[in-house]
């Protein structure tokens, strides 16, 4: 659904800004961290993001991209859930990590895993906004709907909570449909759209951010637009 | 990590020493400019900072170790002369302490062209950066290129191993800071600014040689501090300038017959009459200076009365201001700066009655008087409720002893001069508070009966300088109370034993 190529495009769109900005890959994945060109360090764990807040900024490493530093996701992340669960206070962890590095960085973007989980709702704790992106689907629109039914039910708050469009195939009908039937519902949407678009997809060959090296390309625009009324929000 | 390369062509070898173990790759081309700033008188060099500003980002750092302490980004066309225009902050707090009064002037403007190459690790990531700019000086000047590697966080095991391959060249990584070196290339001196004496001369040296030497030393500090006051970069210059001018004044009066009185007499008198045509700028300066605190005097509904008064001050200094740029550009008054060199400077003119004596017992005799003319006037005061004019007598006295200890401070042992001179300066303050709110009465009482006799006066103008005039005479009389305990300490028998031992 572009989560992670729009997460990595549009951190880099705010560092480009001369804002120090830290990317967390926080998908056991790691694919914001393969874009970027970044390996974690052989010694860091899972527990580590939780137990010894101190080890985490050790382990921020630089991009190629002045102002923009990753903390790099590692294959242990998937235990994080079992991790957080033994302890108390579980859905704060991550929020007491970031205060601690909310005094060096302007933005910290959150690369999240696709599902509702401990480390997710630690991430709706922490987040100032959370962006959710759908594509034009009747399967993504339920998914959105239920994130929306689960902020609801359990009391987060869901002023933090829009969605954009990702992925758009204007030929395709169900996709304009789809569209424009979401301004009847009470989801909330931001303008702008990202289209689908090769370009995005090949970042993980050129493992970089396709609005640093095809800025004119449609896709890349959009990030930029999205960017913006992002930025106007925050 | 920062080496300094003596010419440009040195990268090569860098690079491919690099290359045996990374993939390098260069980047575009990058031109930058960046200006750098201190006050005249170098007071952030002094106290180990430096600032410059690269586009538009404003910078203080530190100068032995370059770590960035605060920077700051500025919008389009603003600039900053005092730390009072800066926002609040670290480098307004900063600055606010080591400039004071001073405004902070271009020092030297490199310009670089920055080549930098990226050092890429096996899956092709960076992990540092190899910079080397091309620098030029503005106006001028060819420095060493200072070549840096970025470290890129999160490899600092790469880092070093970069820094280490290049040491391996035998490359040694920059000990000064790189300013130094700029500072060099562009001739300046850092910390060169000095208002003190700088003499170090036998003291069997004859009289008149010193006094033409420490003469020569207030000729340069007139020199040096006249364009500051044609720009009208800070209020300082026209002060040290001023200064430089009553010390000249002051000694050519108390060494007397070390040239030929006649002469000299024309001089002091040319040099007077220019000291006099300033006195007015310089009154100006002092009421701007002491806004703020003429608005905390006041209670806050008369403080805008303050302002309006304020106001017009500073167009009344702006119109001075006028007048001493073309008092300073004048014929005349290059004249006399030449005429004077020139005397200073000729080896020929006639002696006279003190020019040969050695400048010890010259000094020893001159200062020994005039110390025996302060205590005369002091004592006089005790026991009694000094009036204000027997208190001024006495700060000129004390003035021209002031000095005198200053000008021949090299003959003599340094802690027991300083200690005469730290019990002098606690006196001369004194006197000096008196005798500054005794012209800001005159001088407020006159401003306030002009203002009150203008077309439509400003109720609460008149009401703040009222309150100002309620004030300071309050203030002054709080002041005198303290005179008796400040001369006796300065006349204690310690001194007194110090100035018998120094002067006889």
């Amino acid at each position: 659904m572009g989560k992670t190529a729009a997460v990595v495009n549009l951190a880099f769109l705010a560092s480009r800004e001369g804002n120090l900005v830290l990317l967390c890959d926080l998908d056991p994945q790691g694919a914001a961290s393969f874009y970027l060109r970044i390996r974690p360090t052989k010694k860091y764990r899972a527990r580590h993001l939780i137990t010894s807040k101190g080890k985490v900024a050790k382990n921020i490493k630089g991009t190629d991209f002045e102002h923009l530093d990753v903390l790099p996701a590692v294959l242990s992340y998937r235990n994080l859930d079992i991790l957080l669960g033994g302890i108390k206070h579980s859905k704060n962890q991550l929020q007491e990590v970031l205060h601690h590095l909310q005094n060096e960085y302007r933005y910290i973007f959150l690369d999240c895993p696709p599902n509702i989980t401990l480390v997710s709702e630690n991430v709706f704790v922490a987040a100032n906004l959370l962006l959710v992106p759908v594509i034009p689907t009747t399967l993504s629109m339920l998914s959105y709907q239920k994130l929306s039914n689960f902020f609801e039910k359990h009391d987060y708050e869901t002023a933090k909570l829009i969605g954009f469009f990702s992925m758009v195939e204007t030929r395709k009908k169900l996709h304009r449909q789809i569209i424009s039937q979401s301004s009847d519902s009470h989801l909330r949407f931001l303008q702008n759209q990202i289209p689908y678009s090769a370009e995005v997809e090949r970042m993980g060959l050129s493992r970089r951010p396709v609005v640093e090296y095809r800025p004119h390309a449609m896709a890349s625009l959009a990030y930029e637009r999205l960017w913006q009324e992002v930025k106007a929000i925050l | 990590m920062y080496y300094l390369l003596n010419r440009q062509n040195f990268i090569q070898p860098i690079l491919q020493k690099l290359a045996e173990s990374y993939q390098i790759v260069k980047r575009p081309l990058l031109e930058r400019n960046i200006t750098y700033f201190d006050t005249f008188d170098w007071r952030l060099y002094k106290n180990g900072l430096i600032c410059h500003q690269q586009e538009n980002v404003f910078c203080l750092s530190s100068l032995k170790n370059q770590k960035v302490i605060s920077a700051l980004k500025i919008s389009d066309g603003k600039s900053f002369r005092f730390w009072w225009d800066f926002p609040g902050g670290v480098i307004q707090e900063r600055l606010a302490a080591v400039m004071d009064i001073r405004a902070l002037l271009p020092l030297l403007t490199l310009r670089l062209r920055i080549k930098p190459h990226d050092v890429l690790n096996e899956d092709g990531k960076t992990v540092a950066r190899i910079i080397l700019p091309a620098p030029s000086l503005k106006g001028g000047g060819r420095p060493k290129p200072r070549l840096k590697v970025e470290a890129i966080r999160g490899y600092p095991a790469d880092y070093r191993r970069i820094n280490q391959l290049i040491k391996e060249l035998g490359m040694a990584a920059e000990e000064q800071p790189y300013l130094l070196h700029l500072f060099a290339k562009a001739r300046l001196t850092p910390g060169g600014y000095s208002t003190k004496i700088n003499i170090q001369l036998d003291p069997a040296t004859q009289a008149r040689e010193v006094v033409r030497k420490i003469l020569l030393q207030f000729l340069s500090l007139i020199k040096l501090n006249q364009p500051g006051i044609l720009e009208d970069l800070d209020s300082e210059f026209l002060h040290d300038f001023r200064v430089a001018i009553r010390r000249t004044r002051s000694i050519t009066g108390q060494a007397k017959y070390v040239f030929p009185s006649g002469r000299i007499t024309q001089f002091r008198r040319r040099l007077g009459t220019l000291q006099k045509s300033t006195n007015h700028l310089r009154d100006l300066d002092v009421y701007l200076l002491r806004k703020g605190r003429y608005r905390s005097i006041l209670p806050e509904k008369l403080q805008s009365g303050v302002d309006i008064f304020f106001k017009s001050i500073q167009e009344e200094r702006s119109r001075e201001q006028q007048k001493i740029k073309s008092l300073l550009s004048s014929p005349q008054y290059l004249k006399l700066i030449t005429d004077w060199e020139n005397y200073l400077q000729n080896k020929n003119i006639p002696s006279s009655r003190n020019s040969h004596i050695e400048v010890l017992p010259f000094s020893q005799k001159i200062i020994g008087q005039r110390l025996q003319k302060v205590m005369q006037k002091g004592n006089q005061l005790i026991g009694t409720k000094p009036e204000k004019k027997k208190l001024h007598e006495l700060r000129i006295e004390c003035k021209k002893l002031r000095y005198l200890l200053e000008f021949f401070s090299f003959l003599y042992a340094e802690n027991k001069i300083s200690l005469m001179v730290d019990h002098l300066k606690t006196l001369q303050d004194l006197l000096g508070d008196i005798n500054d709110l005794s012209i800001q009465i005159s001088d407020l009482e006159q401003k306030f009966e002009s203002y009150r006799q203008s077309p439509e006066p400003d109720a609460v103008v008149l009401a703040g300088m009222g309150g100002l005039l309620t004030y300071f005479p309050q203030r002054q009389q709080e002041l005198i109370k303290h005179f008796q305990e400040t001369f006796r300490k300065f006349s204690s028998p310690d001194i007194l034993a110090i100035s018998r031992e120094l002067f006889g």
